[in-house]
């Protein structure tokens, strides 16, 4: 895999977690910067496990706003669009840590099964069990956003 | 809702990285970074699957029908086949040449592999197929034909190659910049020189070191042409 897709991937990670662009951006690049520093190896779990404590210290740092204006109105196209994104990620902000995360490996960064047991450092079958969980999690505060 | 719908109702939700800040990181710090770069096979292996099927489907139909050819009528098959070997060569050069048809080569120059890199590795895609073609034949009529599978391999691909340089050097001339199909008038030139003045070749017919020559001097044209045609940026900024 390339640097460029790996890129990607941390920062749609850090995204959904810090639910902000510039800040996100800013953690992707300190993660690279990390991984470099500590001449690491297996960058698939390296890099998650690091953007993840990153994410952490800034969430202790400063209380993470869970939607910020300018980053939701800045495009304002679509109105379907946009309340479709709002929608998911209020839903996605009701989520657990654990939940949250999961869906973010494999449904918005398409991590594999084994990847995600190898980043999480649990065994298939609860990967597998978890997941099934968030979705079903995700699929419902969908419902009740949309009915909201 | 199915496992599609839901992803991609989730990526949606995510912005893209700013690509200006993206782009200036990677390259700051690209020596420094661990990760491997595509190899030269990986390469070619990812351009072949931007080759449209008609290509591959060619390339199998000339193969099934000089087999067929060859069934019914012997080692004369070559003849035949070697007025084939152009259009063969005309095609993949075109097909290798498309995003520039096509107006995409600026967008080609923009991705991780250059255009050149690009340009070459899917021509060495086709190439490839087609030299595997060439020796499938070669074996197949060489040895039941009679004419030996040196001087079948050679009266194949000479055709194959002297098209392929003839529509190259066509390429890069500034009309045929603007007409892309100019490579094809290349190899209908080949292959009606091969029809019209075939009984006059036929002198040299037995002399297989000819067609061996043919076949180095060709090989080193072509070398030589890929190295020309590899410098779109170059074409650009002119």
């Amino acid at each position: 895999m390339e640097i460029e897709e790996y890129y990607d991937k941390i920062y749609r990670y850090c995204y959904y977690k810090v639910n902000d662009r510039q800040l996100a951006e800013d953690i992707t690049q300190e993660t690279f910067l990390r991984y470099i520093s500590n001449d690491c190896r297996e960058p698939e779990r390296y890099l998650y496990r690091i953007a993840r404590n990153l994410c952490i210290d800034e969430y202790r740092g400063k209380k993470i706003e869970s939607l910020p204006e300018d980053d939701v109105l800045a495009q304002d196209s679509f109105e379907e669009a946009l309340l479709d994104r709002i929608v998911v990620k209020n839903a996605m902000q009701m989520l657990s840590e654990e939940d949250r995360e999961l869906l973010i490996l494999r449904y918005v960064n398409d991590e594999p099964l084994p990847e995600i047991c190898r980043i999480l450092g649990i065994s298939r079958f609860a990967v597998y069990r978890k997941l099934k969980k968030s979705r079903e999690a995700m699929l419902d505060a969908l419902e009740r956003g949309k009915n909201d | 809702m199915t496992d599609k719908e839901f992803a991609k109702r989730l990526k949606n939700t995510v912005e893209k990285p700013d690509s200006a800040a993206k782009d200036a990181f990677i390259r700051s710090r690209r020596r420094e970074l661990p990760f491997r770069k595509m190899s030269m096979s990986e390469l070619i292996w990812m351009q072949a699957h931007y080759i449209r099927p008609g290509i591959w489907i060619l390339s199998v139909l000339l193969l099934l029908s000089a087999i067929i050819w060859f069934g019914k009528s012997g080692g004369e098959a070559v003849n035949g086949l070697s007025m084939m070997m152009p259009f063969l060569a005309g095609f993949g050069l075109l097909e290798g040449m498309r995003s520039r048809f096509c107006g995409m080569a600026d967008l080609e120059q923009s991705t991780l592999v250059s255009a050149r890199g690009a340009i070459l590795a899917k021509l060495a895609a086709i190439g490839i197929v087609h030299i595997g073609i060439v020796l499938i034949l070669s074996v197949l009529i060489g040895s039941a034909g009679g004419y030996g599978f040196l001087r079948t391999g050679c009266m194949l691909i000479v055709p194959y190659l002297l098209s392929s340089v003839i529509g190259m050097r066509l390429e890069r001339t500034p009309f045929g910049r603007s007409n892309p199909f100019l490579c094809m008038a290349g190899a209908a030139a080949v292959s009606f020189t091969i029809y019209y003045f075939g009984d006059k070749l036929d002198a040299y017919a037995g002399m297989t070191e000819v067609f061996i020559a043919a076949t180095v001097i060709l090989i080193f044209a072509q070398g030589y042409e890929l190295k020309k045609i590899g410098k779109p940026e170059e074409v650009v900024w002119n």
